[in-house]
Order: C-alpha cells, then sequence, then structure tokens
C-alpha cells in the first residue's frame, strides 16, 4: 500500500512539474514570437550605449618597414606606443607613442600624425614635456649628439645639427617633406618657466645612413 | 466542466507566476537603483571614491607637466572627502531635485596658496602670472567635470520621480490582483484544497525557472563585464549593481523552485490522502456483499 501510495504521488508531482515546463514553453514561445525583434533592439542599443569593446586584447601585428617603397606594412593607431627615444649626452630614454595628446605626452614622447615615421625618409615630428622626467634636460644638448629611435620595425640614429628657440605659432619652421628623413623634436621654451610657454626649443637632426 | 475547471486552474497559476514577477521586479528596481541610500551604499562598497581621487591626479599631471609646477602643487588641494560630499551633492540633485553646486573656491584657494609657496616669493611677470591664472581655472573645471560628467541632473531627476510612481502604482496593483487571483484559486472548488496548495506549488516553480531562463537571456545579450559608463569608476559601480543583484535572483530563484516542488509534493500527498479516504468512505456505505 504504501509502495502504491508513494507511486501515485509521484506520478502526480512528475505530471505537474511537466505541465509547468509546457506552460514555460508557451510563454517562451508567445514571447518569441511577438517581442523577439523588440527584445533584440533593445539589447543592441543598450550594447551600443554602454558596452565598450575590449581593445587591449588585439593581436600584436610585427611592422615591417618596405625598404623599396619606404612605407610601413602595418601604421601603428593613436595613442599605440611603437618605440624608444634614447639620447645618452642627456640621460633621455623614454617611450615613443603615436600620436600628441596631453595624455600621450604624460606617458612620454608623442609623434604628430602629421609627419613620417623613422625609416621613411620624411620629416618626423615629435614632441614632449621639459617636465623633470622628461625633456627637462633638453638645455644640455649639444650639436652632434645622438638621437636614438628604436622602433618595434628596426632602429635609426640621428645627429643633431641645428637647434632654434621658437614662436609656438611658428609652424614654417617644422616644415614636412619627404626628400629628406629628418628629425625635429621640441620642447616648451624657456625650460624653467611658470605657467604656459608660448616658446618652443626645437632640435633638428639627420638621419644617419648605415 | 471538471476538465475545463483544470485548465483555469492552470491559467491562474501562470498568472500567478507572472504577478509575482511583476512585484518582484518593481520592488528591485524600487530598492536598488531607484534609492539614493542604495546608490550611494555601492560607491562606498566599490571604493568610487578613491578611484574618482586617482583618476583625478592622472588627469592633473597632464597640466601640471605642461606648467612648469611640481607635482607636489596639488599636495592638499583636493581630498576623497571633498570628492564624496560632491558627489553625494550630485546624487542628491538627481535623486531629490536639489540644486547643489560643486565648490571649487576651496581648491582654489588651496592650488594658490601651494604656488605661492612655490615661487617663493619669485617675481613673475604679468603673463606668466596670467598663464598661472588660466593654470588653476583648467584645475578647478577638470575637477567639475570628473566629478560629474552631465549637466542633465534635473532631467534625471525627473525621469527618476516620473519612474518611482510608476513602479509604486504597478505594485499596488500587482498586490491586489495577486490577493484576486489567490481568492479564485481557493473558491474555485474549494472542496479541493489540497490541489490548490499543488497550484501554487506550480506557480512558484515555474516562477523559479523564469527566473534563471531570463538571467541566462540577459547575460547571453549583454556582456555587463565591458560596461562604460561616464568613467571607469562609475562603470564598476554598475558592474558592482548587477553582480549583485544577478546573484539574489538565482538565490530566489533556486528557492522558489525548492518551494514550489515541495508544494507540489504536499498538494498531492493530501489529495491522495483524501481521495482515500473518500474511496474508503464508499466502500464502507456500500452493502456488505458488494463491499467484499
Amino acid at each position: 500500500m504504501p509502495n502504491n501510495f508513494c507511486k501515485n504521488v509521484l506520478r502526480a508531482t512528475i505530471s505537474d512539474i511537466i505541465v509547468v515546463l509546457l506552460f514555460l514553453l508557451i510563454i517562451i514561445n508567445i514571447c518569441h514570437y511577438f517581442l523577439e525583434d523588440k527584445i533584440q533592439e533593445a539589447f543592441e542599443t543598450i550594447n551600443f550605449l554602454s558596452i565598450r569593446e575590449k581593445s587591449e586584447e588585439v593581436e600584436k601585428v610585427d611592422i615591417k618597414l618596405i625598404k623599396e617603397t619606404k612605407k610601413l606594412s602595418y601604421y601603428p593607431y593613436i595613442g599605440d606606443k611603437y618605440g624608444r627615444v634614447r639620447i645618452d649626452s642627456i640621460g633621455v630614454d623614454l617611450p615613443l607613442y603615436h600620436g600628441d595628446s596631453l595624455q600621450i605626452l604624460k606617458n612620454g614622447i608623442g609623434h604628430s600624425p602629421e609627419s613620417y615615421f623613422p625609416g621613411e625618409g620624411g620629416t618626423i615630428l615629435c614632441m614632449g614635456h621639459n617636465y623633470k622626467t622628461m625633456l627637462r634636460n633638453f638645455s644640455e644638448l649639444k650639436l652632434g649628439d645622438i638621437i636614438n629611435i628604436t622602433t618595434d620595425y628596426g632602429e635609426f640614429n640621428y645627429k643633431i645639427y641645428d637647434m632654434r628657440i621658437l614662436k609656438e605659432t611658428d609652424t614654417d619652421q617644422a616644415p614636412i617633406q619627404n626628400e629628406k628623413e629628418i628629425l625635429m623634436i621640441y620642447t616648451c621654451y624657456p625650460f624653467n618657466n611658470i605657467g604656459y610657454a608660448y616658446q618652443r626649443y626645437m632640435v633638428y637632426a639627420e638621419l644617419i645612413e648605415e | 466542466m471538471k476538465v475545463f475547471l483544470e485548465i483555469f486552474r492552470y491559467i491562474l497559476s501562470i498568472l500567478l507566476a507572472i504577478v509575482i514577477l511583476v512585484i518582484y521586479i518593481s520592488n528591485m528596481f524600487l530598492s536598488t537603483v531607484l534609492s539614493e541610500s542604495y546608490v550611494l551604499s555601492k560607491f562606498e562598497q566599490s571604493n568610487y571614491y578613491k578611484k574618482v581621487n586617482d583618476n583625478l591626479n592622472d588627469n592633473f599631471l597632464k597640466y601640471i607637466m605642461q606648467s612648469g609646477l611640481d607635482e607636489n602643487i596639488m599636495d592638499g588641494v583636493c581630498s576623497e572627502e571633498k570628492i564624496k560630499q560632491d558627489t553625494n551633492y550630485i546624487i542628491e540633485n538627481i535623486y531629490l531635485g536639489k540644486n547643489n553646486e560643486i565648490e571649487t573656491e576651496t581648491i582654489r584657494t588651496n592650488l594658490n596658496n601651494n604656488i605661492d609657496k612655490f615661487l617663493n616669493g619669485q617675481e613673475i611677470n604679468e603673463e606668466s602670472r596670467k598663464s598661472l591664472d588660466d593654470f588653476v581655472d583648467i584645475i578647478c573645471r577638470e575637477y567639475t567635470n570628473t566629478i560629474f560628467h552631465t549637466n542633465y541632473e534635473q532631467k534625471a531627476n525627473t525621469y527618476i520621480k516620473k519612474f518611482q510612481n510608476y513602479l509604486d502604482i504597478l505594485n499596488k496593483f500587482a498586490k491586489y490582483v495577486l490577493i484576486t487571483i489567490v481568492i479564485l484559486i481557493f473558491i474555485i472548488d474549494i472542496k479541493k484544497p489540497a490541489r490548490n496548495i499543488s497550484i501554487a506549488g506550480m506557480s512558484f516553480l515555474l516562477l523559479g525557472i523564469i527566473f534563471i531562463y531570463g538571467k541566462n537571456v540577459i547575460i547571453k545579450n549583454f556582456n555587463y563585464n565591458q560596461i562604460y559608463i561616464l568613467s571607469e569608476a562609475f562603470s564598476d559601480v554598475l558592474k558592482l549593481i548587477l553582480d549583485e543583484n544577478f546573484s539574489l535572483l538565482i538565490v530566489y530563484a533556486k528557492r522558489f523552485i525548492i518551494l514550489g516542488i515541495i508544494l507540489i509534493i504536499l498538494g498531492n500527498i493530501f489529495q491522495i490522502k483524501i481521495k482515500k479516504k473518500h474511496r474508503n468512505k464508499k466502500i464502507l456505505l456500500l452493502p456488505k456483499n458488494i463491499q467484499k
């Protein structure tokens, strides 16, 4: 008797659970039929407004310099670190970033997107703050000093041949050309200036061919 | 007639589950994102003020580097306490409709004092003085922008109030509907109270499974771990709120499923016992030769 009783209870329970699962299927199908498009649209809108795609997991691409065309096989994005700038004579060893925003200059040397990349045979325009951890010792540079730029695709050495104090509006003193590889790095001047600096200290260096 | 009654009972059990779902969702919103105290507690829990402080210092450095000043110019200029106070003012504006302003005079005064200490009596020309004033203005502006990125606090307050009202009304309405459904379930067949226990159990079981299914659908379509709104610190608060509420949803789902199964079993036990009793009674009432 108890066996029969348990069997009956079990049978009734299972049939009730099956009914619940059927209800669930019906509700899901009704929702899918009437609301699926609206639900998808809602999710797309929420994702568009609030989800940031993870950019840090982008695969690192090997950049190569194509010597025949003097072009890079792949160009870094704005904000990408793609090399280092070393000036042994004044103890500078800083990362080199593509771009020239304040955020970039806080972390190292910026590279103007309007200029060429090292190895491309044109003007490379770089800049850095004259802050103590950056280019504060620029005043100690001499003609003939070597600036080394090591990139993901090669190493380039430049010899300083000129140094000028310019107004920040003297953009004609930093011409972008593609006939000769010239490196121009500038920082704010005077070096011990307090407040906003209206002058720039520009260093010109030419590529030392191997 | 019995079949129709049974079908009607099943429909009521589905409605019961839906009504409880509506009550749960409306209460969840009212007690979490629509509650000022809850939101402020999540800010504390996720170390929001410290993260904003770190972010501010990082942002200030960009301007310090081009100013010729040292990093320690920002010492004592703004603190976590001030950030907390100003953030709370903004939250009050959004939730309570107040008109608090972020005060930057303290920052301006402290920064000017630090600059004077740095200059140490050094004479500077008018141009440098002007650019230092510009620097102080930029720092104050950067502070205000980092604390909060929106000028739509009053608009947000209007929407929050509207949403709270709608949910309050929906909540009250859902509770009346709930009582009505429960009464209907019992009066449909007063002679079978045990069956009603199973029906209630089926509602809870259905609700628990809907909770789990709903959570999985949301997570499949919305990768909330990648959420980014206003700033990293604010996004971390949102992630914390979503995490907590999804976990709570699963806890309730499990409870409803267990409760549902228990009620179904209990209902069926009582139902079958009552049926047996009635059958035995009927057998006893029959003439002896037929009983055998």
